[in-house]
């Protein structure tokens, strides 16, 4: 009820105009049935003229009018009364329920206006309470930033300490390796200059009878003529044959160019040194004819 | 850096031997001189009828005799394959022949012949070349002779000279005092002789004109020296020159419309051009001294002939118009029947030294003088076409015979054209060819 008083202020206001209009009519209507009395007075006057029996009787009968008349108007006055104490009784009634009404509506709005404190108290209470809880949060976050920060700092840290313990470690473990391996290598160049001294000799010997041996198997042709020269590139298999020759600088002259071409071709299988390892050295050959 | 290091003493270390830096070089300085090895297969035999001639073994001679080859024996043959699809390259280098040559001869019509042919390259497994040759019965040497010469050129870079004739005399006793002289013909490698003319009196010095239909000829028949010309074809001949005196060694100009002889018609043996469509001499010399054998340069533009005038005979060089001669030869006491070679470079002569007469080259750019035979009385050279072979006649006993050798002396090859006495021989022209196809 008060709420809706509350949401309807116009109704409150016109309800509370009628009830004083209401009120009003009634204090007005009051004060006017009390002016008609005067006027029934002054027709009695008029009948006192008349025959004596008949006005006696008539008196009579006048008295008993009046009489009647009399306690009509006692009755009807009273009867008034009554309707006017009831009347002041309903209205006072309705006074008291206006005033009860004024009462509640009072009370209803002091009612609701306590509510609207209680709820301003308690929003205002939400919102501390929330701007509480807020700072109360960021506090926390920052302070968990901060943990976190400092915890990285600290991961940084003990990492770059652990990676510089390495690289020292690296770097010592590849210098102790250098000194090892330059031993060695001195050591391996030491043997391989001896190997590569026996080799170059072997190398040698079979140069030299690979030449012997393509040179025999050359047939020179006629138009072969001095400061002609010919270069064929050969390529052996570890067996000595010729898998492939062809030459790289030709002589201009055809012939000359094939008799060349078939000279290895013919003089395969070539002599190779039985130690296969330096068959690399013999792989692939050149050859320059020159007549 | 240190990375860098490390990998560079890891890869050395893993390394088993130092690496060849480059590729290793073999000089090969010197190289046989000698005959080509060539398989020539027999050639298949396809069609109605044996072909009337084995052209196979006219190519196998052919090569044999040029010397420039060394054909594989017959019996040698691992297989007898007629085109490249049929040959297995490995047999042949296992026998160790450089080139192949494989063909057939495939009777086409009645006495008509379709010659084909592949040369090979053995070690590399490729075709060289290769041609099929149609042929009439009567040509079929003609073709194998022109097989022979695109062999021998591809091979030896020069043109081969099989497709050739020669001209010889050739002498036989009758009786007691009493010979006959027989002017000849033949194919260069012997065949198909022909006689162009018989004569009880010398014949002497043929001499080819440069279209090789006709020769030139010195004949005593009428008891002196009187120069005819003859066509081969027809034995039609004509007398040129028959002036008082010695008329004698005929040389054709090179293109032929003139000829240059030795004449003593004024007295004393002088060089003469004569003009063979107007017959108007021309004298070239003037001198006390014998000038003959006169030969022209194959441009035309010289001629060098053999003159005493420096006391012993020795070769000479003149413009072809006459005029100012210039001894060329200066080894030897006896430098004469002075011949060009083909392309002008070199002249052949018979070179005598101490009594012997041999065949020498000289190189007219460096005057180096070269002897190429060893026999003490060689005369009359003559170039094949080629300008490879020099044929010359030489005597075997009392008897003449006619032999070849090569310009470098590399080669010497005896010729057995006819039984009895040969000399006087003359290399003929470039012969007519076939048509050739792919």
């Amino acid at each position: 009820m008060l709420k809706e008083l509350r949401h309807h202020p116009r109704a409150l206001a016109l309800a509370v105009a009628v009830h004083v209009a209401l009120i009003a009519a009634l204090v007005v209507s009051l004060d006017w049935t009390r002016h008609p009395a005067p006027a029934a007075q002054v027709e009695t006057v008029q009948a006192v003229v008349m025959d004596e029996t008949k006005v006696r009787a008539e008196q009579e009968r006048l008295k008993e009018a009046e009489r009647k008349k009399q306690e009509q108007e006692e009755q009807r006055l009273k009867k008034l009364e009554q309707e006017a104490e009831q009347a002041r009784q309903a209205r006072e009634q309705e006074q008291q329920r206006l005033k009860q009404l004024e009462q509640e509506a009072e009370k209803a709005r002091r009612e609701r206006e306590q509510e609207q404190q209680r709820l301003a108290e308690l929003e205002a209470q939400r919102k501390a309470e929330a701007e509480r809880l807020e700072k109360q949060r960021q506090a926390e976050r920052l302070a968990q930033e901060k943990a976190k920060e400092q915890k990285r700092l600290a991961d940084l840290e003990t990492r770059r300490k652990i990676e510089e313990e390495k690289k020292r470690e690296t770097e010592r473990r590849l210098a102790e390796q250098q000194l090892k391996q330059q031993l060695e290598a001195e050591e391996q160049a030491a043997v391989d200059k001896a190997r590569q001294e026996q080799a170059q000799s072997i190398i040698a010997q079979y140069t030299s009878l690979i030449q012997q041996k393509v040179r025999r198997n050359w047939l020179k042709p006629a138009s072969a003529g001095e400061g002609m020269s010919c270069t064929v590139r050969v390529r052996l298999i570890p067996g000595g044959q010729v898998s492939d020759a062809r030459v790289v600088a030709s002589s201009g002259d055809e012939l000359f160019d094939r008799s060349v071409e078939t000279a290895v071709y013919k003089a395969g299988p070539l002599p190779l040194p039985p130690d296969a390892a330096l068959f690399d050295y013999f792989r692939e050959l050149d050859f320059v004819f020159k007549p | 850096m240190k990375r860098l290091l490390h990998a560079l003493l890891t890869a050395i270390l893993l390394a088993p031997l130092p690496r060849a830096q480059a590729t290793l070089t073999i000089e090969i300085t010197g190289g046989a001189e000698g005959a080509l090895p060539i398989a020539v297969v027999p050639f298949g035999v396809e069609g109605q009828g044996l072909p009337p001639e084995d052209v196979s073994a006219i190519v196998t001679n052919n090569l044999k005799r040029s010397g420039r080859f060394a054909p594989l024996q017959e019996k040698d043959l691992l297989a007898r394959p007629h085109q490249l699809s049929e040959v297995n390259f490995r047999d042949w280098r296992a026998l160790g022949s450089d080139y192949l040559v494989v063909g057939k001869v495939r009777a086409t019509a009645a006495g008509q012949y379709s010659v084909q042919f592949e040369l090979l390259d053995v070690f590399r497994g490729t075709r060289i070349t290769g041609y099929s040759i149609q042929s009439g019965a009567q040509e079929l040497r003609r073709a194998a002779h022109q097989i022979s010469d695109i062999i021998y050129e591809k091979l030896t870079g020069q043109p081969g000279a099989f497709n050739t004739r020669i001209a010889y005399v050739t002498v036989s006793a009758l009786a007691p005092n009493q010979q006959s002289y027989a002017l000849q013909v033949a194919d260069a490698d012997g065949h198909n002789p022909q006689t162009v003319l018989t004569s009880r009196q010398p014949l002497l010095s043929p001499a080819w004109s440069p279209d090789g239909t006709r020769l030139a000829y010195l004949s005593f028949e009428n008891k002196r020296a009187q120069v005819y010309i003859q066509e081969i074809a027809s034995g039609r001949r004509e007398l040129l020159a028959s002036f008082p005196g010695l008329n004698g060694a005929p040389a054709w100009s090179p293109d032929g419309t003139r000829l240059a002889l030795t004449l003593s018609k004024d007295g004393n043996p002088e060089i003469y051009v004569m003009n063979l469509a107007s017959r108007v001499l021309e004298r070239l010399t003037s001198n006390p001294a014998i000038d003959t054998e006169p030969a022209w340069s194959p441009d035309g533009a010289r001629i060098v002939f053999t003159s005493d005038r420096g006391g012993k005979p020795q070769l000479y060089m003149m413009p072809a118009a006459g005029g100012n001669a210039q001894r060329v030869t200066f080894e030897g006491d006896y430098n004469a029947r002075g011949r060009f070679s083909p392309d002008g470079k070199l002249l052949a002569m018979v070179h005598g030294a101490r009594g012997q007469y041999r065949i020498a080259v000289l190189d007219l750019e460096t005057r180096a003088l070269r002897v190429l035979t060893d026999r003490t009385l060689d005369e009359s050279p003559s170039f094949a076409p080629n300008g490879a072979m020099i044929i010359y006649a030489t005597h075997n006993g009392r008897k003449g015979v006619l032999a070849a050798v090569s310009v470098d002396g590399r080669v010497q090859q005896r010729l057995l054209l006819a039984e009895g006495d040969v000399r006087e021989a003359a290399w003929s022209p470039f012969g007519r060819r076939l048509i050739l196809q792919q």
